[in-house]
């Protein structure tokens, strides 16, 4: 759920660029993630640059030679408990890191943000209800980008294999031939029915490329959101049995962590299962109750970035043809 | 002295951490090694009188525990198999006494530690070990340890920050320990949801 902040905040979208020394090499997915794939820990080490858009260097238009707005990164690693934060240096529309940043002794993912902030109190702009004048305040942000020093570990629904299994011949399923897929919780499985009719599971079983794969992956897009919301649920349950969240293992508490925010409307992640818990251990059935029913679908939905998943899959099946 | 191990194989695997035997755990030597005397004293203590609360026995093994430890290098104390080998080895009676049921009834999370924030501070020893690297940075302890065994009685301040990614900013959350510290449960909940609110708005660096 989208914060609405009670000052102008801007977003700055264009993701910022990492570029590291010689020695190390990278993956980088063309998006805001890199992998570290060969490196000596010991070297390694980053540089940082993003563009300053007009919008935020003028955030505080006639004010702007009187107000300071420092640029900073800060640097997250959560499996070395380790926060640093480095200032910026501004040049014209490129801000940079002024000193190269080691990763030294940190571990696992590595997540980068930028922050435009006020750097001194500024009274003399307090007339405006729009901009902020207390120091500190985040003027802007940019795109969080995150770093792989080890490959990072598995996606949550590749912890649950898939096996074609004929539903007519599955115990649990042999009522429910024309489904396509069945969520086996004991057995932590996802089977799909090797009973579907043949065209269909030609096209999902096929290794072509081009519309074929659209079609095939648009297909499962919204099986994969059904698989998140049955995972979802059962976890949610499973946490009222176990009184908590914290007791959820494994992919589950993933899930559970991952998809929090959403069904909550909490933005911070702590805050959100916090907020959770207490709906599951306070045994508020009615409010456990309406969050499965009505938010749950919704959130999956988001989380799975279901439109954007499809509406790729429509723009390659359009241009194949 | 003595040396200093990290766990050398997954005890998660098939939840091995419930069966294996201590002796059992391969180990791998770290190269360092600290003096747990005071540490083993405290154990004693604790293990010969039953009616230590959980609470006591934080505050009671916290500043020798983390008096022993806090020299070991930043890769070690974040190596979650150090935990493991100091909960489940070194000090597995402590453990079993702290948690009041055998290692074997015991969600893993708590014993093997993780790389979530959450999961870091799950294992008694560890949450221990956060909360008063925040306080007494560089291991330099001016009152006797005093606001330690404050927050290490209050477990809910401890949960509250250190689960948070504000508690990454020590420099930051170092300025409210001693408000927390005197708040019962509630209120520390809430004091924290302030700061958090706070650090969405502000850099807390600035503040």
């Amino acid at each position: 759920m989208a914060t609405i902040w009670p000052y102008k905040r801007l977003e700055c979208l264009e993701i910022p660029t990492l570029t590291f020394n010689t020695q190390t090499k990278v993956e980088p997915d063309g998006n805001n993630k890199v992998i570290v794939t060969e490196q000596d820990p010991a070297l390694t080490e980053f540089m940082l640059s993003a563009h300053l858009p007009d919008s935020v260097s003028k955030y505080y238009g006639s004010h702007k030679e009187t107000v300071k707005v420092d640029y900073c990164t800060v640097i997250i690693n959560k499996e070395t408990r380790t926060r640093l934060m480095q200032k910026l240096k501004a040049d014209g529309s490129v801000l940079s890191t002024s000193d190269k940043i080691k990763t030294g002794h940190l571990k696992g993912l590595v997540e980068v943000d930028i922050f435009a902030v006020l750097a001194e109190d500024a009274a003399s702009i307090a007339d405006s209800s729009e901009t902020p004048s207390s120091k500190g305040t985040i003027l802007a942000t940019w795109p969080k980008l995150f770093i792989h020093l080890d490959p990072p570990p598995d996606r949550t629904g590749d912890e649950f294999p898939t096996r074609w299994v004929a539903f007519s011949e599955n115990e649990n399923t042999s009522k429910y031939i024309k489904a396509i897929h069945y969520v086996d919780t004991d057995e932590d499985i996802v089977l799909i029915n090797d009973d579907l009719p043949r065209d269909l599971k030609n096209i999902l079983q096929g290794n072509e490329g081009g519309a074929y794969k659209a079609l095939r992956d648009a297909i499962f897009s919204p099986v994969a959101v059904d698989i998140c919301e049955q995972l979802a649920r059962y976890a949610l349950y499973d946490a009222r049995e176990s009184d908590g969240i914290v007791y959820l293992g494994g992919h589950y508490k993933r899930l559970i962590e991952s998809i929090c925010t959403l069904l909550t409307g909490i933005d911070d992640q702590n805050d959100a299962l916090e907020e959770l818990n207490e709906i599951i251990c306070d045994l508020d059935p009615a409010r456990l109750n309406k969050i499965v029913s009505t938010i749950l679908p919704l959130a999956c939905q988001q989380l799975m970035d279901v439109s954007t998943s499809l509406n790729r899959h429509a723009v390659e099946w359009g241009s194949d043809r | 002295m003595e040396k200093i191990y990290l766990v050398d194989e997954d005890l998660r695997a098939d939840e091995r951490y419930k069966t294996v035997k201590p002796s059992d755990i391969i180990l791998e030597d770290t190269k360092f090694e600290v003096d747990f005397g005071e540490l083993d004293r405290w154990e004693n203590d604790i293990l010969t009188t039953p009616s230590f609360k959980r609470d006591q026995i934080d505050s009671t093994i916290g500043p020798a525990l983390y008096s022993a430890i806090a020299s070991l290098s930043a890769d070690v104390l974040s190596n979650e198999r150090f935990w493991q080998w100091l909960a489940l080895v070194r000090y597995r009676k402590l453990t079993e006494f702290r948690l009041q049921k055998p290692i074997s009834e015991t969600p893993r999370q708590n014993l093997l530690s993780g790389k979530s924030l959450n999961n870091q501070n799950r294992l008694f020893l560890q949450r221990i070990y956060n909360i008063l690297k925040i306080a007494y940075p560089e291991a330099v302890v001016s009152d006797k340890y005093k606001l330690g065994r404050q927050l290490l009685q209050n477990q809910d301040a401890i949960t509250s920050i250190c689960d948070r990614e504000l508690g990454l900013n020590e420099a930051f959350i170092r300025k409210h320990l001693e408000n927390i510290a005197g708040l019962g449960s509630t209120k520390t909940q809430q004091y924290l949801k302030n700061l958090n609110a706070q650090a969405q708005v502000f850099l807390p660096d600035y503040l």
